[in-house]
């Protein structure tokens, strides 16, 4: 018995769903409260709620669902009311390492205590460049050092005045040259020449040598002996200096100690400071000089700021406030570049060299965010040259080595700093999309060890009172949120089948926020601008379709092409080999059904099927896939113990793109029987479904969009009431129609079918029966199957007769 | 200047340029006090070295280093080079003021005798060569008499300059007493009167120069007539100048 299209048809009770308003239990949002906005993510906020809580290492975490989910404010929301209840995280500070100052030392100090420190310290360079200086030019200071010098030079005149007078005594004369001091004989305030010493007696002669040679060897040891007092005096005198700074010094550090005599850590720091600066005490004296000039007195001026005293100088790397209440920090980095996230070492150019101290070190997020957490986008993350790696280091090493890129890649060699590493206990929380996961899960080893949590966001929810029930809450809490105008019953209604249309299912719910959020906004400035008091259903409808207008346009010159006929689409009439299939078109956001003309032709061959798509790579390999499995049900049906001697092409008309997917092979292989039946398709229908080699329909994607395309094109030709299109009948589920198209099927305009197999389809598609295999095993006759087989059989027939004739020409030759 | 407004002509006298070098830091302490006009004289003392007996041709340097007396040919670049030193002293003692220079060479027995010269100058120093690195004070010689008061102004002036304290010294002592005293003192600089009678000879006044071991400034406070200078060292005709 012939199938009729009447029995596939799916009533407009079946293809309607909206939300009524009246089993909303409010008459406006106003009515609703306050209570948690984010619905339909339990998973995924157990997972964050779980990262935030552990305590132990390595379980940081990746967030990943499709954008627009609310990932960012639901990890916020619950890292932030986690922290509040946490310690506020220590104070890290460099100072310098007075023994290594290429290595900065890194303090770790109690919440509150770095900048009292580095105030501290300030006053305390301040207060030693005005203390320091002053104590020089004390009059002890000068007395005591005047005594110790003039007892040196006594000591040193003591001697050569000794011996000046015993050469006077011995009628020596010493005599200044250029060259140094002589000692020569005198007689009567004379010297005594060669001549006249040779007439001296022998014994004389000889006195006088031997005591010139004496005097020489004294002189010279006075002379040698000089530079030995000379270094004692300085030493002294260094002693004294040291002794006296020593006191004023200390006398001040141990100010400075007290004040932070709890903090064990700084004792240490403040001896080795305390010991320095009573070696460097001239630093002081040399700022006192340099301070003349200036517009503020020399008491008032800041002596900490000059580069002199930076090695006594505190950089704070992290300060938080001292009170309790502060909790720990909840960081999110927006551009994790690697400077941003470890820190940095700045340099200054001095004298064309570039140099830094430890007063350049900068820090970075995870410096900031150290006893707490830091958010990062995932992709802008992988995105910047050596982030990941040096993130993944911080996290596996659990310490902030700070390296520029320029120094990981070995590119730049100058005065640099090797910081001590600070400790780090922060838990990353990384947002990214599906790919981007999988990409890292399969690619880079230790993410896995790093990263030991996922939380991933649902981007729908069952249709189900509560989630119903919930997402009103959420359109209240957004609409107050966001200053918008409350919503009357009608409006949310309307915004909740408009976010089940987005998941293309009306079981579902749509979780993409985002998307409901910017409908929300559109429609409150269309009801402001009817100066409305509620955003009402027409205004949620009309932002929708203005959406869709503004991404029309593309769609608006495919249909004007199709309706003057420069698209060849048939809505009316018969055809052989020839069925409309659909395809969806995508740009951006949005999506469009656009059908396109299916066509085959076949004629006897090798059982090759032809998909032209594929020949020119225009067809991707989902429909290359789809093709194939057309020969395999044709071969798997047909003519079963003949050869399969058919050759057939298929193609789509007028297509130019690229084409993927399988939602069209149902439509290819109507048309494929159509063409080996040679019983025409009716061109009223349009086609989508996918089918498998046991000939049924499978469901596909985009059928709203498939299915409102085609109505266009009836549309703008004509609506003859004989029009429709037939979907696979597991997508029934799937079908949320518009307005417009519900009310051309409940006019009885326009028809949508629902088809499980090829036969129904064919049986729609042309008004004759397929044809099920009898106990004979053979077709009923003048059946769509029974046609084809005997078509195939013909080719197989033919094929062997030419085979054989083959044979016999080769035999003669 | 002096009292009555002409500038002071400052004269620095040695037998080398080691004994040239404290006097050029004496000099440096004292300009900014009038001085307008500042002339070097080294002099260089005729001793003839190989006329002295073999064993007192040797020489201790400044080092404690005994050596023999070099030849005459090294003691003549030795000596020339002693008198650029010096005159590049002298010029950037006279642009540092800035003031008017002038620069001579000449031979003599010992550069005490400048003392008796009839040089133009209204302040002399007369360098000498320190032993050691301390600094001593500065030893003001007083007399008796209205210039004690010059005497004291520069000593101050100087020890100002010299960083150091002033020592009076001389106005009940004995000539003698007061060379004893000065050879047992270190000092940065002895100042005298060259009016005082304290030193009436020669042989005194250069037995003060080596007891000093300093340099030694003599203030003159009688005025004489300026010899003329020239700006940027131009020489005097008849005098071996450089």
């Amino acid at each position: 018995m012939v199938r009729t299209d009447r029995d596939n048809r799916i009533p407009y009770e079946r293809l309607t769903w909206r939300c009524d308003p009246a089993e909303l239990n409010f008459r406006t949002t106003e009515e609703i409260d306050d209570s948690d906005s984010l619905f339909g993510q339990d998973r995924a906020m157990e997972a964050i709620r779980l990262a935030a809580e552990i305590p132990q290492h390595g379980f940081n975490l990746f967030v990943l669902g499709p954008a627009g989910t609310r990932r960012h404010f639901a990890v916020n929301e619950v890292l932030k009311s986690q922290a509040i209840s946490m310690p506020t995280p220590d104070d890290w500070v460099y100072v310098n390492n007075f023994e290594a100052p290429h290595r900065p030392k890194a303090l770790r100090l109690p919440a509150g205590t770095a900048q009292a420190l580095k105030a501290e310290i300030d006053d305390l360079v301040d207060d030693l460049a005005i203390d320091i200086p002053a104590l020089f030019e004390s009059d002890d200071y000068q007395t005591t050092r005047r005594t110790i010098e003039e007892e040196y030079a006594q000591r040193q005149e003591e001697e050569m005045a000794a011996f000046a007078e015993r050469v006077q005594e011995e009628q020596i004369a010493l005599i200044r040259t250029p060259m140094g001091f002589m000692l020569v004989a005198t007689r009567d305030g004379e010297v005594v020449k060669n001549e006249d010493f040779q007439k001296l007696p022998d014994d004389e002669q000889a006195a006088i040598e031997e005591k010139i040679a004496t005097f020489q060897q004294e002189l010279s040891k006075i002379l040698r002996n000089a530079p030995k007092i000379d270094r004692e005096r300085r030493h002294r005198i260094e002693q004294l200096n040291a002794e006296l700074t020593g006191q004023v010094v200390t006398a001040r550090v141990e100010e400075t100690m007290r004040k932070f005599s709890d903090t064990a850590v700084l004792q240490d720091y403040l001896a080795a400071l305390c010991k320095d600066m009573t070696a460097n005490a001239e630093m002081f004296l040399a700022f006192a000089t340099n301070t003349d000039e200036g517009p503020f007195p020399d008491k008032l001026r800041k002596a900490h700021r000059d580069p002199w005293f930076h090695p006594y100088m505190v950089n704070v790397m992290v300060a938080h406030p001292g009170d309790a209440e502060h909790g720990a920090p909840v960081q999110v980095e927006d551009l994790p570049t690697l400077d941003r996230l470890t820190g940095r070492i700045e340099h200054q150019s001095k004298m064309g060299a570039l140099v830094t101290d430890f007063t350049m070190i900068k820090p970075g997020v995870l410096h900031r965010a150290n006893g707490g957490y830091l958010v990062v986008d995932a992709r802008r993350l992988l995105s910047e040259p050596m982030a990941w790696p040096a993130l993944k280091q911080c996290l596996r090493t659990r310490t902030i080595t700070i390296a520029s890129m320029a120094e990981r890649l070995s590119l730049l060699s100058t005065i640099s700093l090797e910081p001590e590493p600070i400790p780090l206990e922060t838990r990353v929380v990384l947002v990214g999309d599906r790919l981007l996961y999988a990409l890292l899960v399969t690619l880079d080893p230790e993410f896995g060890e790093l990263f030991k949590l996922e939380a991933e966001f649902e981007e729908d929810i069952k249709m189900t009172p509560d989630a119903r029930d919930q997402f009103s809450r959420l359109v209240a809490v957004t609409a107050r949120k966001h200053g918008l105008m409350p919503l009357d019953a009608g409006g949310v209604a309307r915004a909740i089948d408009e976010a089940v249309r987005l998941t293309s299912d009306r079981s579902k719910l749509s979780l993409h926020l985002e998307a409901i959020n910017d409908l929300l906004c559109e429609a409150d400035h269309y009801a402001r601008r009817e100066a409305r008091e509620y955003i009402t259903s027409a205004h949620i409808a009309k932002a929708v379709s203005e959406k869709e207008r503004r991404g029309s346009r593309i769609k608006d010159r495919v249909r004007e092409a199709i309706a003057r006929g420069t698209i060849m689409i048939d809505a009316a009439g018969d055809a052989v080999g020839q069925v409309n299939g659909l395809s969806v078109v995508g740009l951006g956001n949005y999506r469009f059904g656009r059908p396109s003309r299916i066509t085959a032709r076949t004629r006897l061959g090798g059982g090759k099927l032809v998909d032209i798509e594929r020949e020119v790579e225009l067809g991707g390999p989902l429909h290359s896939k789809g093709v194939l499995i057309l020969a395999g049900y044709l071969s798997s049906t047909y003519a079963l113990d003949m050869p399969f001697s058919l050759h057939a092409s298929l193609v789509f008309e007028q297509s130019y793109g690229n084409i993927d997917g399988d939602s069209a092979s149902a439509a290819e292989l109507f048309a494929l029987l159509s063409s080996l039946s040679d019983v025409p398709i009716r061109q009223s229908f349009a086609v989508t479904g996918s089918v498998n080699q046991t000939g049924e329909i499978q469901a596909i994607g985009g059928v709203n969009e498939k299915v409102e395309g085609f109505y266009e094109v009836c549309l703008d030709k004509g609506l003859t009431g004989d029009q429709g299109v037939l979907i696979p009948s597991s997508n029934l589920d799937h079908l949320l129609l518009r307005d417009d198209i519900l009310q051309a099927v409940k006019d009885g305009r326009f028809h949508v079918y629902a088809i499980g197999t090829v036969n129904q389809g064919i049986e729609i598609l042309t008004g004759r029966v397929a044809g099920s295999r009898r106990a004979d095993g053979a077709f009923p006759p003048g059946s769509i199957n029974a046609r084809v087989e005997e078509k195939l059989a013909n080719y197989a027939s033919r094929l062997k007769e030419l085979a054989r004739h083959n044979d016999l020409s080769d035999t003669d030759k | 200047m002096t009292a009555t407004g002409r500038k002071i002509h400052l004269l620095i006298g040695a037998g080398s340029f080691t004994d040239a070098k404290p006097a050029f830091l004496v000099a440096e302490a004292l300009m900014g006090a009038g001085i307008g006009d500042v002339s070097g004289i080294l002099v260089e003392e005729e001793q003839d070295f190989e006329a002295l007996p073999a064993h007192a041709r040797c020489v201790i340097t400044p080092s404690g280093t005994v050596c023999t007396t070099p030849p005459p040919a090294e003691r003549r670049m030795l000596l020339e080079s002693d008198a650029k030193a010096f005159r590049d002293n002298l010029i950037r003692l006279a642009e540092n003021a800035p003031s008017n220079w002038r620069f001579e060479r000449q031979k003599g027995e010992s550069v005490s005798r400048l003392m008796y010269m009839k040089q133009a100058w209204d302040l002399l120093v007369i360098g000498h060569r320190t032993i050691g690195h301390q600094t001593g004070s500065v030893l003001a010689l007083l007399s008796e008499g209205e210039t004690a008061g010059n005497v004291r102004e520069l000593s101050q002036r100087l020890s100002m300059g010299l960083r150091t304290a002033v020592l009076e010294v001389g106005k009940d002592l004995s000539a003698s007493e007061v060379i004893k005293t000065v050879n047992k003192t270190r000092a940065a600089a002895i100042v005298i009167d060259a009016a005082s009678d304290l030193f009436h000879d020669k042989a005194q006044f250069r037995r003060l120069i080596e007891a000093a071991r300093c340099p030694v400034l003599v203030v003159k406070t009688s005025e004489e007539e300026e010899r003329p200078t020239n700006k940027g060292g131009e020489n005097a005709a008849g005098q071996r100048n450089e």
